[in-house]
Formats: C-alpha cells, sequence, structure tokens
C-alpha cells in the first residue's frame, strides 16, 4: 500500500480519510466512477421532480385558481402549463403580514423542537437497550418496527382508542387502578393537544431512528471497545467517545429526518384534531394546507408551504454546521 | 369469497320489491349510451352509491363509471382534475364549493335542460332558493338536504324525573345540570362543536336562529355582534363548559359523524345535530344502546329554527355526453320517468331528506321513518328550517373556517362574548 | 456498544436491561395490541364504561366482513382491500429493489469518493424531499397524465422512485460511512477493481444498512396515500391507504372495523420486517481487515 500517499487512512475518534487508489491505466477516474454511479438515481430523481418543482415554485408567485386554466399558457413536451397572473412577492408578502401565520409558526418550531428532541433521544435510547445481548433480542428487533410500520390514519385512529375522554382504554385503566378519579381529557386545551401530538408522532416515527442507529452501532469495530475497557472507560465513557462520534452521519440524518418530517406533517392532525381547539394545533403545514384547500387561495398556501421548505433548508445547514463541521474539522 | 349478488342485497334490505315492480312496469329497450360518463361523489355509503348506478345502468341502459373520494379530499381532487383537463361528467357539489364552480365555469346550468321545471315546481322554495347561484340560475339538483335538531334520551331523562324535553333553552341547561348533579349523567349535553365545516358554525347558527337572532344580514354581512340573541346563544355555550356539562373533547373530535357516535353509547342527555343522524341513535340496535326509539327528536328550543342546507350532484361543463349525464342527474337529484327511486332509498337507507314533499306521501316511506323518528315532527320542524345565502360569497369558505376558531375560543372563556362577536363580523369584513 | 451494559457479572444490571426491555417492549407493541383487541371486539363493548382490557365477546366477524366471507353494509369497499394491497405490494417491492439497487450503489459513491459538484448535488437532492407533497401534486398529475401513466402501477412506481431515491441515498451514504474505509483499501489491495471491492466486501457486510434503507422505502411506499389517491382512482389500480381511508370515512362503520384493517394493513409489512430481522443482526467478521 501506497503508505506516503496523501490522505491515508486513520481510523477512530480522528474521523477517516478516503484512500487514494493506485492509478492503474484504468479508462475512469475517481470522479467519473463516482458519477458513473450516481447518475441514474439522480437523473431518475431530477426527472419527475424538477418539473413540479419549478411549475409549483412559478405557481407560489401567482395567482391561481385551479379551475381557471385558460389564460397565458406555455407548451411543453405536448403538455399544456397554464401560468395564471404573475404577482411578484404578493402571496409571500400577505403571508408574513398575517399574524396567523405568526403565531403558527411560533407554534410549529415548538412543535419541531419537541418533536426532534423526543424522537432522536428515544430513539436513541431504544437502540442502546436493543443493543444489548439478552434473551429474545432477534424477535425484539422485530416488534420494534411495529409502530413506524403503521400508516398514519391507523396510528391516529388507534391513539384515540387509547386517549380518548370518553372510551380510551388509558383512562379505563387508570380509573379502575384508582389513579384517577375523573378522566383525562387528554386534546381538551391546545397546549396538552400539542404535546399529545408531538408523543404520537414520536411513538410513530422513533423505531425508524432506532433501526438506522442500531445498523450504525454493528459497524462499529469490537476492538474500539475492547481498547477503550482495557483503559478503564466506563459505559457512559465508551457511549460518549466512541459510539456517538461514529454514529454522526447517523445522528445528522435523523435530525435532519425528523426535522422536515414534523415540519411537513399534516395527517395526523387531520386524523386526531383538525388543528383545533379552535387554532391550538394549527401548525403551517396545516395553515397552508387549509389556505390552499379550504380558502381556495393555491398561491398563498404554495407561498405558506415553501416557507416551510426554506425553514427546513435552513436548519439542515444548522445541523450540518454543529454535527458534521466539527466532525469533518477533526479528520 | 364469491362476489355477492346487488339483487340479492336489495333484496335483503326489502328494496328488491320495489325495483322488480319498477322493472315490470313499462321499461324501456336498453339502449346503449354512445359515450360512458364518469361519475363522482364523496364517500358516504359508496356501496349504496354503486348500487344505485348499477340499477341505472341496467334499467337505463347507462355505462356510468363511479368513483368515491374521501371527502376531505373530494372537492380538491375534483379540482386537481379539472385542471388537468380531465372531465368528470356529473359531480356531487357542496352548498359551501358550488357558487364557486359556477362563477369557474365547471357547472353547467340546468335551467334549460328538459324536466328541470318540473322539478322546480316539485321542490320546497327555500330549498330552492338555497340551490341557486347568486345570479338566479340553477347549477345543481337536489342531493340531500339536512337541518339542525334536538334529540333527547327518553330513558335518561325518564329517570332523573324529567317527564318532557325542553323546550326552552334555559330548560334544557336546568335539565342538564340537575342530571349532572343527580350523578345521572357526566356531560349530558353533547352539542356538535367540531372542528369540521359541518360542525361548529351550522351549530352556531340553529342556535342563534333558535334564539331569533340572523347571522347575516340581505347583504350577507356578518351581523352578530348586534343581535342579541347570538349574545344569548354565545352566554349559554360558555355557561356550559364552564359548569363541564360537555365532554371536553367535543371540540376536537373531526367530523359530525364521530361526535354523533358518543351519543349511542346512552351517557348524553341532549344532543342538537344534522337531522340524518337520529336513525343511526334510534333506529339501529346493532349500534347503538339507544335504539330503538329510545333516541327522540324534540322540535328545536326557542323559536324552533335551525339551520337548514341542501347538497346537491352537478353536470360538467365540458361534458361530452350531456344527454346521458343529465338522465342520471335527473335519476339520481329528481324523478326521472316519474319515479323517486334515489330518493326513496336515501331515506330508507339513512334516513336522508330532501326538498322534494311529494315523495314522503309514498306508504313505504311513511312507514320506514317510523322506525326512528316522528315524521310529522320532522316535517314541522322543516317548515323552520333557515337556509343563509352568505355561502354564495367568495370569502365564505375562508370565513367559514377561521370563524371556528374564534366561536371556539369564545366557548372556552378566552374570548368574551362581546369580543368574539365583534371579532366575527371583524373577520368577515375583512375578508369581504 | 459492543453489547454490555452488563459486565460479565452484575445481576443488577442484569436485571435494569430486562427491565428496560420491557418497558420498551410495552411501549412498542401495547398500542398495537389494544388496536388488535379491538378489532375482534364488538364496537358497543368499545363504548362501554367501564371499559374493560379484556373483551367479554371476542369476534373474527371484522376480519371475515373484509375479507368478504361475510355479509355487511360497506363489502364494496372492503372487497376491494385485498385486490388493492396486492398492488400496493408489487409497487412497494418494485420501488425497493430499485431503491437498493441504484440508490445504494449511489450512497456508496457518495461516501467513499470526492468529486464535483458532490455537496451540491446532495443537498439538492435532500432538498427534493423539504417540498410539500401537497403543491407539487397538481403538476405531477398533469404531467402523469399527458404521459398517459395516470391509473397504471409503473406511473405510481416511477413516481415513488422519485420520493425514496433521496432518503435511500441519504441513509446508505451515512451507513457506509460508518463503516471502515480499511475494508475496501485492503479489498483493494487483494485484487479486485473499485466495483468489485462494492459488491464483493463491501455489500455483504451491509445487511444492517441494506435492511434500513429497504424497510424505510418499503414503508413509504405501503403508507403512501396522496399521490395514490390522485392518480390512481380506476378500480383494478387502486393501492391500499386511499381504500381504507374511504372505508374509514364512511358513517356507520364501526371502530372495530376499522382496527381490523388497520390490523390488516400493517401485517404484510410487519411480517417482512419480521422475515429480514436476522440482517439486521450482522456485524463485521473479525479478521476481515488484514493486519
Amino acid at each position: 500500500m501506497a503508505a506516503e500517499a496523501p490522505g491515508t487512512l486513520s481510523i477512530g475518534r480522528t474521523g477517516r480519510r478516503r484512500t487514494r487508489a493506485v492509478f492503474r491505466p484504468v479508462v475512469l477516474s475517481e470522479a467519473a466512477f463516482a458519477w458513473l454511479l450516481i447518475i441514474p438515481a439522480v437523473v431518475g430523481i431530477l426527472l419527475v421532480i424538477v418539473f413540479p418543482l419549478l411549475y409549483s415554485f412559478w405557481m407560489s408567485f401567482a395567482d391561481v385558481n385551479l379551475l381557471r386554466a385558460t389564460g397565458p399558457a406555455i407548451e411543453i413536451f405536448g403538455i399544456r402549463l397554464p401560468l395564471f397572473r404573475f404577482v411578484g412577492l404578493q402571496n409571500y408578502a400577505r403571508t408574513f403580514a398575517d399574524p396567523v401565520y405568526w403565531s403558527s409558526l411560533w407554534r410549529t418550531l415548538y412543535f419541531v423542537g419537541a418533536f426532534v428532541l423526543e424522537a432522536t433521544l428515544m430513539g436513541l435510547g431504544m437502540a442502546l437497550v436493543l443493543h444489548e445481548r439478552f434473551a429474545g433480542r432477534p424477535l425484539m428487533r422485530s416488534l420494534l418496527l411495529i409502530p413506524w410500520s403503521l400508516s398514519r390514519v391507523v396510528v391516529g385512529l388507534l391513539w384515540i382508542g387509547i386517549l380518548d375522554f370518553e372510551f380510551g382504554v388509558l383512562n379505563g385503566i387508570l380509573h379502575r387502578a384508582g389513579l384517577i378519579d375523573g378522566y383525562i381529557a387528554f386534546f381538551k386545551e391546545g397546549f396538552r393537544a400539542l404535546n399529545v401530538l408531538v408523543s404520537v408522532y414520536m411513538w410513530n416515527q422513533a423505531p425508524f431512528a432506532t433501526l438506522l442507529l442500531l445498523a450504525g452501532m454493528q459497524s462499529i469495530p469490537e476492538e474500539h471497545y475492547m481498547a477503550a475497557a482495557v483503559d478503564g472507560a466506563g459505559y457512559w465513557r465508551r457511549l460518549w467517545y466512541i459510539t456517538l462520534p461514529a454514529l454522526r452521519p447517523i445522528l445528522f440524518l435523523i435530525l435532519v429526518l425528523s426535522t422536515v418530517n414534523a415540519f411537513l406533517m399534516l395527517d395526523l392532525i387531520y386524523v386526531l384534531t383538525m388543528g383545533g381547539p379552535a387554532q391550538d394545533t394549527t401548525t403551517i403545514s396545516w395553515l397552508g394546507f387549509q389556505t390552499a384547500f379550504s380558502f381556495f387561495k393555491f398561491g398563498p398556501g404554495t407561498a405558506i408551504l415553501y416557507t416551510l421548505t426554506a425553514l427546513c433548508l435552513l436548519l439542515t445547514f444548522v445541523y450540518h454546521w454543529v454535527v458534521l463541521r466539527r466532525y469533518e474539522a477533526e479528520a | 369469497m364469491s362476489r355477492l349478488d346487488r339483487r340479492s342485497f336489495l333484496k335483503g334490505a326489502g328494496m328488491l320489491g320495489a325495483s322488480t315492480a319498477l322493472a315490470g312496469a313499462g321499461t324501456r329497450p336498453a339502449r346503449a349510451a354512445d359515450k360512458p360518463i364518469n361519475f363522482s361523489g364523496w364517500v358516504f355509503k359508496p356501496d349504496t352509491v354503486k348500487d344505485y348506478v348499477d340499477f341505472f345502468n341496467k334499467k337505463h341502459g347507462g355505462q356510468v363509471k363511479y368513483e368515491a373520494i374521501p371527502w376531505a379530499q373530494y372537492h380538491p381532487t375534483m379540482e386537481t382534475r379539472s385542471f388537468a383537463g380531465e372531465v368528470v361528467d356529473v359531480m356531487y357539489c357542496a352548498h359551501n364549493f358550488r357558487e364557486r364552480w359556477h362563477e369557474n365555469g365547471l357547472l353547467r346550468k340546468v335551467d334549460d335542460l328538459p324536466g328541470m321545471d318540473e322539478l322546480k315546481k316539485k321542490m320546497t322554495p327555500a330549498n330552492l332558493e338555497s340551490l341557486k347561484n347568486k345570479d338566479g340560475s340553477l347549477s345543481s339538483v337536489p342531493y340531500f338536504t339536512s337541518l339542525f335538531i334536538l334529540i333527547y334520551n327518553e330513558p335518561m331523562l325518564q329517570q332523573a324525573g324529567i317527564k318532557a324535553p325542553a323546550k326552552t333553552w334555559d330548560e334544557l341547561m336546568d335539565h342538564c345540570t340537575k342530571l349532572k348533579k343527580d350523578k345521572v349523567s357526566e356531560t349530558p349535553y353533547l352539542p356538535n362543536w367540531n372542528n369540521s365545516p359541518s360542525g361548529t358554525m351550522p351549530q352556531f347558527m340553529s342556535d342563534c336562529f333558535s334564539e331569533g337572532a340572523n347571522v347575516f344580514d340581505a347583504k350577507n354581512q356578518v351581523i352578530v355582534d348586534q343581535e342579541p340573541g347570538a349574545a344569548r346563544a354565545m352566554e349559554r355555550w360558555q355557561k356550559a363548559w364552564k359548569a363541564e356539562l360537555v365532554n371536553p373533547e367535543v371540540l376536537t373530535k373531526t367530523s359530525s359523524t364521530d361526535t354523533h357516535r358518543l351519543f349511542w353509547s346512552g351517557r348524553y342527555a341532549y344532543t342538537t345535530t344534522h337531522s340524518y343522524y337520529l336513525k343511526s341513535s334510534a333506529g339501529e340496535p346493532e349500534n347503538s344502546k339507544l335504539a330503538p326509539k329510545k333516541a327522540k327528536m324534540a322540535m328545536y328550543p326557542g323559536t324552533g329554527q335551525s339551520y337548514m342546507w341542501t347538497d346537491g350532484y352537478t353536470v360538467n361543463a365540458k361534458s361530452k355526453n350531456l344527454e346521458e349525464a343529465w338522465k342520471l342527474a335527473r335519476f339520481l337529484g329528481g324523478n326521472l320517468n316519474g319515479d323517486w327511486y334515489v330518493q326513496r332509498q336515501w331515506c330508507l337507507i339513512a334516513g336522508l331528506d330532501n326538498p322534494y314533499p311529494e315523495m314522503y306521501e309514498h306508504p313505504e316511506i311513511v312507514k320506514s321513518y317510523d322506525n326512528w323518528v316522528d315524521l310529522k315532527l320532522l316535517k314541522t320542524q322543516y317548515t323552520k328550517g333557515k337556509v343563509i345565502a352568505a355561502y354564495k360569497e367568495p370569502w365564505y369558505g375562508e370565513y367559514d373556517t377561521k370563524a371556528i376558531a374564534i366561536v371556539q375560543n369564545i366557548i372556552r372563556g378566552s374570548l368574551t362574548v362581546p369580543q368574539g362577536l365583534k371579532d366575527l363580523a371583524k373577520l368577515q369584513k375583512s375578508l369581504a | 456498544m459492543g453489547g454490555t451494559i452488563v459486565g460479565e457479572r452484575g445481576l443488577g444490571r442484569r436485571v435494569l436491561v430486562y427491565g428496560l426491555v420491557g418497558a420498551v417492549t410495552l411501549w412498542l407493541v401495547g398500542p398495537f395490541v389494544w388496536l388488535f383487541v379491538t378489532s375482534v371486539s364488538y364496537q358497543k363493548h368499545l363504548l362501554a364504561r367501564p371499559l374493560s382490557l379484556i373483551p367479554p365477546e371476542v369476534t373474527f366477524d371484522n376480519y371475515r366482513m373484509i375479507l368478504g366471507l361475510v355479509r355487511f353494509h360497506a363489502e364494496g369497499q372492503a372487497a376491494k382491500i385485498l385486490p388493492s394491497m396486492l398492488n400496493t405490494l408489487i409497487v412497494a417491492a418494485v420501488v425497493t429493489v430499485v431503491n437498493l439497487v441504484v440508490g445504494t450503489t449511489a450512497g456508496y459513491a457518495y461516501a467513499r469518493f470526492r468529486f464535483p459538484w458532490k455537496g451540491v448535488s446532495l443537498y439538492v437532492l435532500l432538498f427534493t424531499r423539504m417540498l410539500p407533497t401537497i403543491v407539487l401534486i397538481p403538476a405531477i398529475f398533469l404531467m402523469f397524465r399527458a404521459l398517459g401513466l395516470q391509473n397504471t402501477l409503473t406511473g405510481l412506481i416511477i413516481a415513488y422512485c422519485a420520493f425514496t431515491l433521496p432518503f435511500t441515498i441519504w441513509i446508505m451514504k451515512a451507513y457506509f460511512e460508518t463503516v471502515p474505509a480499511e475494508l475496501d483499501r485492503s479489498a483493494l489491495v487483494d485484487g479486485c477493481n473499485r466495483l468489485q471491492a462494492y459488491y464483493r466486501v463491501i455489500l455483504p457486510v451491509s445487511g444492517p444498512g441494506l435492511v434500513a434503507g429497504g424497510a424505510f422505502t418499503f414503508m413509504l411506499c405501503w403508507n403512501e396515500f396522496l399521490v395514490a389517491l390522485i392518480l390512481n382512482t380506476k378500480p383494478g389500480t387502486t393501492t391500499l391507504p386511499p381504500v381504507v381511508a374511504a372505508m374509514n370515512a364512511q358513517i356507520n362503520i364501526d371502530y372495530s372495523v376499522i382496527a381490523a384493517s388497520g390490523f390488516l394493513g400493517a401485517l404484510p409489512a410487519v411480517l417482512l420486517v419480521l422475515v429480514f430481522q436476522r440482517y439486521l443482526v450482522q456485524g463485521l467478521t473479525a479478521g476481515s481487515v488484514k493486519g
């Protein structure tokens, strides 16, 4: 191996570098080879997404009425695209001027923050537990994915069956056990309802974080732990100095995915609270949906939802900076 | 699993008699339609609607293809279809979407189509008015009519020594307070305060009407802040919430169906909801503890007036087979060949009412209503049904949805009644 | 981490582990068990107070109704459940295979190599997943309709691949980054070219990652609702979520029937995971890295 080649491999806390393969007389450079592997996926995605993306982005700057598809249009590949009336930043301006937007925004940020925290911690906790050796571990790992495999409509209905004030089983159990006198109304107040939403969604999503983390944990070579044990490191030190750093890419991914999912989440609200009581569980996603389809304002609705996209992007860069930058800097 | 025969199912539901009689009497030779037509509706007993379609196809030689779409996505899906150039010839349309679809050229006016004049004459005038577009033209034939009614739990009232259901709102509140005090029921009152378009606001309008208050003036402006009746209704609502006479989660139920289902448990004394929900409460022993006929209807308290509305079937303006589409529309929403077939079936199966008084004279209908409601009382209530015209305004959709938040905040006491009512008027003005 | 909170001894810690395992199991599975109990109960018992955990009467009628063995008033809708389940299975399976082949390979490339436009393309891919589906739908519908892909399983497959590939790429990239590059290096030393290093050495030990990526893709397809609702409405081309939603939306359908349809809908996905879970347990074999 050309040890003097730049970028020698090293593993462990300092991260890893890639090796450069010795250049034989091979047709493809590394970059070309990589692109060859990537092209099918990228092209496939772009072909499907690019057009709807551009078009819907345009719609956020237009006065859109889906029923009035006459008027100016362009033709691409035989598809006629109504252009509607361009209104510049009006949709966005109106959105930002609406107090309901801002109250929904704070609510959404709370929801996302609480959810990401809960889902990541719970996911990590479960992964740590399931990584231990115990009888029945394979079975447990299969059971893990049950909450995640249910469609959100079923998840919502299921949890209503558990939490409902009138006929929920949780209230029934607590009451019979003598722990509560009256019944608990989980959805009565907005803040409580919002927290319930977070927890139900977390129940649905955390197992996937666990799955990813478990997969990553499997790849950490045993030797690292053995070396650490020899050095006298206990459980928590091993966790903090070996496991978590190695899992950084996965943790980053989990943070990003949970954030995006939480921002865009819609169907659970639809099944559990319809944005209520009053507007207490109305997130931006729900507001955008209402604006587009209940108020018939498709342009502003699209604009609202694109502000969500912008927020997701922003947070992704923050995560990248916080989680990955330091990681790469240590390389 | 064998594919089940539709006719035997119809027979099972007691309807085959009717259809065989009709099939025998003067059937035309089946003439295949030139083109198949598409028919879409939201999900409400889609199996029943499929039966209608099959019947139509067989008896009238149609080639109708039917598709049911879940309620929440129904109208947006129809609009997306239209946007992409797809034509659905006959479509359900809820009253609050109709004006928009009409003004945007999606619907064909039906005034000039054969048979419409006759149908207009057979409709009750109030419902005909509410079916019309803002400009007075008609783009819809009726699917069903409903209004808010008061339902009471007779065994529970009797248990508490209450001889007759409340006639005034004060009486109702007194009854509920007594029932709670006597621990007969923890939450005796079940209002339709859910977050769906058929929930809180229609309930609000019904209660305002019953207190003699108007919600909209002749120009469709919101005037509840000037109506003492509206204030009275809201104060009562606040009181009921504060006294915990109401299930605290009633505000987050996602549909009127969910709300009314609670009544089946027999743990509530009074509920105000859509008329057809009484059928499942009082007429279906397999579901409801209050069947048979332990849940009963009473006249709406106060003035007896409550909110009434009509949803309909519409014909697509771009339909390529107008003749067939109109035939289907008349079959569904009227009396094709003099037969009120679909109207009757809806009454028998689901307790759906319609604005054609003539149809109620059929003995089979009278008998079926007997299973769950006093038909005379229901008819009287219908004479007091009040319709609005405000949903024909372009701002109505947004107003109606945002108003729910204001009203629910009044209920919970986060807004005072005068402030809340003022906010409602302000909301409407800001959108107009 | 090396699998031990417990030392070689430590009964107390053993109790802790099993206690935690028990708690996690209850949390994960309890609600699902309740779903099953609901699905075999009669609705009137579910609305009763006090509610009993063990239903006084158990019935499998709800399942029989859904499977068409027993008549009931929503049987037309129920009859659609099995065929649409099959459609969903086909779509999900094909999309998962495509993702595992194409997406994993791309993920590997992103994990191991440097090349121009790498960072940008990665984030563009992730960005496509931050777009709210509802705003994309009119355009997607327009496009697919014009291309004749409406009401086809192929159309759904293409659309779902576009939605799932970005995730798969990112997941596999993150996963491969935890696999030490030493393995690649030793494979190259052994005379493999880069491609062979990938599928002969790296892939076989990537079971856990593949299962994660595959499971994610499968679930996404299995539960996707909006696009399937809009695109595929012709009977025979529908997938499961819209059919279940339509059933649930009906008046008079009991909770127990809804629970049964939900349970049935989840079953194939859960069973699949049960079958593949042993690949989750694969780890690096000692000695694969030459000293």
